[in-house]
């Protein structure tokens, strides 16, 4: 801005206070050649300027110099100023906070970096060290976690089965004989009449998985049924609830770091973020679940083109009657879904954007689940 | 105004003193700060927090501090901040040290867990008082503007006067909460007679055809797999919401009181060297703003209870209205609430028995602007626009105030004894972190 240091580098003007009443003196300093300040005008002996305390550089803010007198000396001549501490003082003067602060070109390689550390953090080291840090949890973790959440899922949003028990003890049986070797889990099936939320599979963080009465209507056969067991005991394998709750958490904590306290914001700035990338996380897990029932599959000799047809089939792209209205929107980021919701996965993303192709593309980065065309694709190669 | 004072850097005549400018007068407060400018200094105080994993916060606050002080100025001079980082960082590691202590005392399933976790939540609510008048004092002693220091009288009854009676109703009001869900117990200790969930005969027979059904699949289960249904229910009696219904309007009328006499306690004691403030506002204007509040408020949720509840307003039009308002409707509050309660807080302030007056003029649809742009702007950039959004902020908040000068502004005179206690600017110390977040 308006920098008036014409004056030779020897003197600066400022205001004088003599930190005793609030009058101010116009005046001048000058430096003397064997390192003294004389003030102009003012009563004052020659101070040394080394016992006047000269605080760094801020943009450009005026500076208060400390006097050993108790007075200060106001002065917005900031270039002047430094050229003069830079002639008293001998080593330092090249490395300063406010070079770093007003240099663009170094900003700006900052911001990149920022950027890229940032993004590696949340791409690759969040989702890492919330993995290690899952896995190296105890399993009564992840227990907690699904604790009340059945209560919850049946108060809310299920009704008891319809289904006959020799049916259920039919899938009972497959579920236990296709249960991992050596879980530190103790799995469950549980069948629950899906009302609003429809045809789709549950896993809670302990191991209970639920099934909906009409995703056993819409399945043609066994193994459909079985290949979504398998994906949603990779949820639980792989603890992709727990994660999620830590990879929030640190989300969250980068971002906060950044923004700082909300006065200037409201404070639901934050929330864009952290949901975008949050939906991220969960199509990662999906993703993941999705390569445990493949692999389990495969390990067993099953077709793998079982979870493909499932997929078609709650998608709605096979010509099926639809068992139900799926109106529930479903994501981890709907508040109404916190509490017992948000700590299940489901097998497919029950949102209605999903049927819509041409939509697909912008609801991506919003949608918790990946696009179903490349799920679906996934597993027809795997068949090939 | 400005060219009757003029600027540091442009020294009219070399000699003392400057020439007086006229009395009365006003004198508008300038900010000088630059989005471009801070964006450097807010940058580097992150990333550098960032690397040296939060130690340097302690120099990034004085920095940012130091960053709006230093560009606001109010009759040519210019305010300063001059608490040194590693005053804070002390503070902050033991704040930090309390705050790691807390944390695994809430997580962990002991009982020495648990005591410390409640003897820190009653230690903190009794002490609350204290501590905010130990911030005021630390944040204050700190400012100076022309070389003399502001202080905050440290009145700690008048304190416990101000804030025990909020605290004490807003736990009533939490107590008053939980009544109903021990519903037996309150029962028996009233002598009250159970309340009987009647229901229309049929509807109550269909209800218990299908628990039956339900439940005989469930046996031999735990009881967390069960359905609620199939539990014993869980028994409630509507009429203990009564107290806290009560409770809490009584609250919400009490609030505009406790704001008033909140912010009259913090003007007031406010000094700058031996100059003391004094605050004029009348309770009555507390209770004017929160009153258009409320009405708006009531307004707003009586037009959506019309719509969802009646053909009244059934078009799409009305839905498209309402939902935009209520979008509206959180930032406006904030907005609102805060411009009204800034320009009543400040513009009803005399300094120094009246020589002095400060006028506040925040506009209210203008700062909901900015605070609106604000936080699309941050959201969208992922925080790279905050740094825009704070200069922007305090550029409308600052901008907008103003002092009604009756004398000379040179007589303010600096306080003597300025080291009191030491010991109490170190616990404040500590808690301005808390004030931060």
């Amino acid at each position: 801005m308006t920098q008036s240091n014409k004056a030779s580098p020897a003197s600066l003007p400022g205001i004088y206070y003599d930190g005793k009443s609030s009058s101010r003196q116009s005046c001048w300093m000058h430096l003397t050649p064997d390192g003294y300040a004389n003030f102009d005008g003012l009563s004052l002996a020659p101070i040394k300027f080394d016992e006047i305390i000269v605080p760094d550089r801020l943009g450009n803010t005026s500076r208060v110099l400390v006097l050993p007198n108790g007075g200060f000396f106001e002065t917005s001549a900031n270039d002047a100023l430094d050229a003069m501490a830079r002639s008293m003082s001998s080593a330092s003067g090249s490395w300063s906070l406010h070079r770093i602060e007003r240099t663009p070109l170094l900003i700006v390689a900052l911001l990149l970096l920022a950027i890229s550390v940032g993004y590696l953090l949340v791409d690759k080291g969040i989702p890492y060290a919330s993995e290690q840090i899952a896995h190296s949890m105890s399993v009564s973790w992840s227990e907690s976690l699904a604790e009340g959440a059945i209560v919850q899922l049946d108060k809310y949003y299920f009704a008891p089965t319809k289904l006959a028990s020799e049916e259920q003890n039919k899938y009972r049986d497959l579920f236990n004989r296709y249960l991992p070797k050596e879980s530190e889990f103790s799995f469950e099936l549980l069948f629950r009449e899906g009302g609003v939320i429809g045809a789709n599979a549950f896993a809670l963080p302990d191991g209970q998985i639920i099934v909906t009465d009409e995703l056993i209507a819409l399945a043609k056969n066994e193994n459909e049924v079985l290949s979504v067991l398998l994906h949603e005991m990779g949820h639980v394998e792989h603890r992709h609830s727990l994660r999620s709750v830590l990879e929030s958490t640190g989300v969250a904590a980068l971002f906060v770091l950044f923004v700082g306290d909300a006065e200037h914001v409201m404070e639901w700035a934050v929330a864009l973020p952290s949901v975008l990338v949050q939906a991220a996380f969960s199509r990662d897990h999906e993703w993941e679940a999705d390569g445990y029932a493949l692999e389990r599959m495969q390990a067993h000799g099953l077709d793998s083109k079982h979870f493909a047809n499932m997929m078609r089939r709650l998608t709605g792209q096979f010509e099926v009657p639809k068992v139900s209205e799926k109106t529930e929107p479903k994501s981890d980021a709907d508040n109404k879904s916190e509490g017992a919701t948000a700590k299940a996965r489901d097998v497919e993303n029950t949102a209605a954007e999903e049927s819509k192709e041409d939509g697909e593309s912008l609801f991506r980065y919003l949608s918790t689940h990946p696009v179903s065309k490349e799920r679906i694709e996934r597993f027809e190669a795997a068949v090939k | 105004m400005q060219d009757q004072n003029p600027d540091i850097g442009v020294a009219a005549e070399p000699t003392s003193p400057i020439q007086q400018a006229p009395v009365p007068r006003t004198e508008r407060v300038y900010f000088s700060g630059q989005a471009g400018e801070y964006f450097g200094i807010w940058f580097v105080n992150n990333i550098f927090t960032f690397l040296t994993l939060g130690i340097y916060s302690a120099w990034a606050k004085v920095r940012n501090l130091r960053y709006f002080y230093g560009n606001t100025e109010v009759a040519g001079g210019a305010f300063n901040f001059t608490a040194s980082p590693l005053q804070i960082l002390r503070s902050r590691v033991i704040a930090f040290a309390l705050f790691v202590i807390f944390i695994i005392a809430e997580n962990s399933q002991t009982d020495t867990g648990l005591y410390i976790y409640f003897g820190f939540i009653i230690a903190y609510l009794a002490l609350a008082p204290i501590l905010t008048v130990l911030v005021m004092s630390f944040q204050l002693r700190y400012s100076s503007w022309r070389g003399i220091n502001f202080r905050f009288n440290k009145d700690y009854k008048y304190a416990y006067r101000v804030y025990l009676p909020p605290l004490a109703m807003g736990l009533l009001v939490l107590g008053a909460l939980y009544l109903p869900f021990e519903s037996e117990a309150v029962e028996e200790m009233f002598g009250m007679e159970r309340y009987e969930w009647s229901s229309p005969s049929e509807e109550g027979q269909s209800a218990e055809a299908v628990a039956e059904v339900d439940c005989s699949q469930f046996e031999g289960l735990d009881a967390s797999e069960v359905p609620e249904t199939c539990q014993e229910s869980f028994y409630m009696n509507p009429y203990l919401f009564i107290p806290a219904v009560w409770l809490s309007v009584l609250f919400l009328l009490a609030l505009p009181y406790f704001d008033f006499i909140n912010q009259r306690f913090l003007a007031r004691n406010v000094a700058l060297g031996t100059a003391r403030f004094s605050y004029y506002a009348k309770v009555d204007e507390y209770y004017l703003i929160y009153w258009r509040w409320i009405l708006a408020t009531l307004l707003l949720g009586s037009l959506w209870a019309l719509k969802l509840g009646s053909d009244v307003l059934s078009s799409n039009s009305w839905f498209l209205i309402l939902g935009l308002a209520s979008l509206l409707y959180f930032p406006l509050t904030k907005a609102y609430l805060t411009s009204k309660r800034y320009n009543l807080l400040l513009g009803r302030c005399d300094i120094d028995n009246g020589k002095f007056r400060l006028q506040a003029n925040i506009p209210f649809l203008g700062y909901a602007w900015v605070l609106m742009t604000n936080t699309l702007a941050v959201m969208f950039s992922f925080g790279l626009m905050t740094a825009w959004a704070k200069v922007r902020s305090a550029r409308i908040l600052l901008e907008n105030v103003s002092v009604e000068v009756n004398a000379s502004l040179d007589h303010f005179t600096a306080e003597q004894e300025e080291k009191q206690n030491a010991l109490g600017e170190e616990i404040a110390d500590i808690f301005n972190v808390d004030l931060a977040i």
